[in-house]
């Protein structure tokens, strides 16, 4: 007598073979086989949907690693990390995000790319900040906050570090920042006054002229924002 | 509760490479408009994107059904509750005029698999579809539609066709079904049935939204791509479902081979004029 498949057994079948493009014994009782195609193509059909889409959407995503490792061995690397990182992610894009470590781990040379890579995605999805002040209203205001807009990304990389961000709608990157700079934009991740910056100034032995001068640069290019305070909110 | 069947029109599968065009000049050819839920759900660490916005600027302008992919509704796993919950944001944010998943399972485990699986049409996979979509729709506050499922591989355990099975699910569920008839033409190659067997067995009083897309031809069996013109085999079993189903809000999905708008659109001004010859013969 046949052995009747519960729903999880069948599931856990299939999803195996998908995973390891290969025809488990069992399913041969599960499948009905029927012309024109066999079951071996049939499920053949599930195996490179799930390769290729996977494939395609870290193809698009980070299309520097794919040029500095040339087409073959970039398969090769995604090969290995679908297998060994599956997605739980109801969406492509956010699974992309995985690669980041997988990539440290396997290439560190390409750390910079795939971290440039990953930050132009983030900062084209991110919205625009629903309090930042324009330039009129800066001078408008006895008072105002700075700090990193949420489509500005940065990454220490050794002494160095890049940064990603969206000027006018389109996407901008520096690599090789100072480390001056780069302590100054990591300072910035969360909102600060002007008597925080003096404080910071003091404290990190920066010219405070130095600061301004680089404030004026970051907010002309996009890189940070200025808000209004809330009243009762600690910013320190 | 919204109401299950409202005719919306000519719809069409919205994809970025036209969110311009409907943002600059909207098209009149199209009444409503179909897109992804995950492409605008909230991102886990990064909140919605800037195509929320988009979204919500071409929304002044069509009513939109929100189209899912990974509800995993036929899974043994349990209802994601951050998907879920993710979801219910969009639906506050869009207040869409359609809700809809697919009849399949995308992984187990926890896994996602982007794709859209096959079930086995037992009682025991109809039960587990069945509370897990009266869940959704209690967590959601509506009526949802399930889609038919393009397939490629049956199983032996089955105790049902899929449209037996669908016609059970309906009732039992109290949901719509999104009738992709595509998805019937390319299963019924796949399987080989009668697709004007498997839509006579259809209750129209069901039927939420229709669509309508293309596929790829392969050696004796054929693929659900989306991305070609729609067959004439297709038109036929549309106008089929026009003449004995009456009409509903259909649309086409294009999602490979994406055409400029104007090569688009001449697509869906054929689904209009059948549209309006079933109606001035009625």
């Amino acid at each position: 007598m046949n052995k009747f498949y519960k729903l999880r057994e069948i599931q856990n079948l299939i999803q195996m073979s998908v995973q390891s493009r290969s025809l488990p014994q069992d399913l041969v009782h599960v499948i009905v086989e029927k012309s024109p195609i066999n079951i071996k193509q049939r499920l053949h059909i599930y195996q490179d949907a799930y390769t290729i889409r996977l494939k395609e959407s870290l193809r698009d995503d980070f299309p520097r690693i794919e040029q500095a490792l040339h087409v073959e061995l970039f398969d090769n690397l995604v090969d290995t990390f679908i297998k060994s990182t599956p997605s739980k992610y109801p969406n492509l894009a956010e699974y992309s995000e995985l690669f980041l470590n997988y990539v440290e781990q396997k290439n560190p040379e390409l750390l910079s790319l795939v971290y440039l890579d990953w930050y132009e995605i983030l900062s084209m999805h991110v919205q625009e900040p629903k309090d930042q002040l324009s330039v009129t209203e800066i001078q408008q205001v006895d008072h105002f906050l700075v700090q990193l807009k949420p489509s500005t990304f940065i990454k220490q990389i050794g002494l160095s570090g890049l940064i990603v961000y969206r000027q006018n709608q389109e996407i901008k990157h520096m690599i090789e920042i100072s480390p001056d700079l780069l302590a100054l934009l990591f300072y910035l991740e969360s909102k600060r006054s002007i008597d925080d910056l003096v404080k910071f100034s003091t404290e990190s032995n920066f010219n405070f002229n130095f600061i301004i001068q680089e404030l004026q640069k970051l907010i002309q290019s996009e890189i940070i924002y200025c808000s209004k305070p809330i009243e009762g909110e600690s910013y320190v | 509760m919204n109401p299950l069947i409202q005719d919306l029109g000519v719809g069409v599968g919205l994809r970025p490479p036209h969110h311009q065009q409907f943002l600059i000049e909207p098209p009149r050819s199209v009444q409503w408009v179909e897109v992804i839920s995950e492409n605008f759900m909230e991102w886990t660490q990064y909140g919605y994107g800037q195509s929320i916005e988009t979204l919500l600027k071409i929304r002044e302008d069509y009513p939109v059904s929100l189209h899912g992919v990974s509800m995993n509704l036929g899974s043994v796993d349990s209802i994601d509750k951050n998907y879920l919950r993710r979801l219910k944001n969009l639906q506050d944010l869009i207040q869409p005029s359609i809700v809809s998943d697919h009849l399949s399972w995308t992984g187990v485990n926890g896994l996602n698999m982007h794709d859209l699986f096959p079930l086995p049409y037992t009682t025991e996979a109809l039960n587990i579809i069945a509370d897990k979509i009266k869940y959704v729709q209690d967590f959601l506050g509506r009526q949802i539609l399930v889609e038919n499922p393009s397939s490629y591989l049956e199983y032996k355990v089955s105790e049902m066709t899929e449209s037996e099975f669908v016609v059970e699910l309906l009732n039992k569920a109290d949901c719509g079904l999104l009738l992709d008839v595509n998805n019937v033409y390319v299963s019924s190659i796949n399987h080989n049935f009668d697709s004007f067997e498997y839509l006579k067995k259809i209750p129209s009083q069901r039927i939420g939204q229709i669509h309508l897309a293309g596929h790829s031809q392969k050696d004796g069996y054929l693929i659900d791509t989306h991305d070609a013109p729609i067959c004439e085999d297709v038109w036929d079993l549309y106008q089929w479902c026009v003449q004995n189903m009456g009409l509903q809000s259909v649309m086409i999905e294009r999602d490979g081979n994406i055409p400029d708008w104007t090569e688009l659109e001449i697509e869906i001004k054929k689904l209009g004029h059948i549209r309006e010859q079933i109606l001035q013969t009625t």
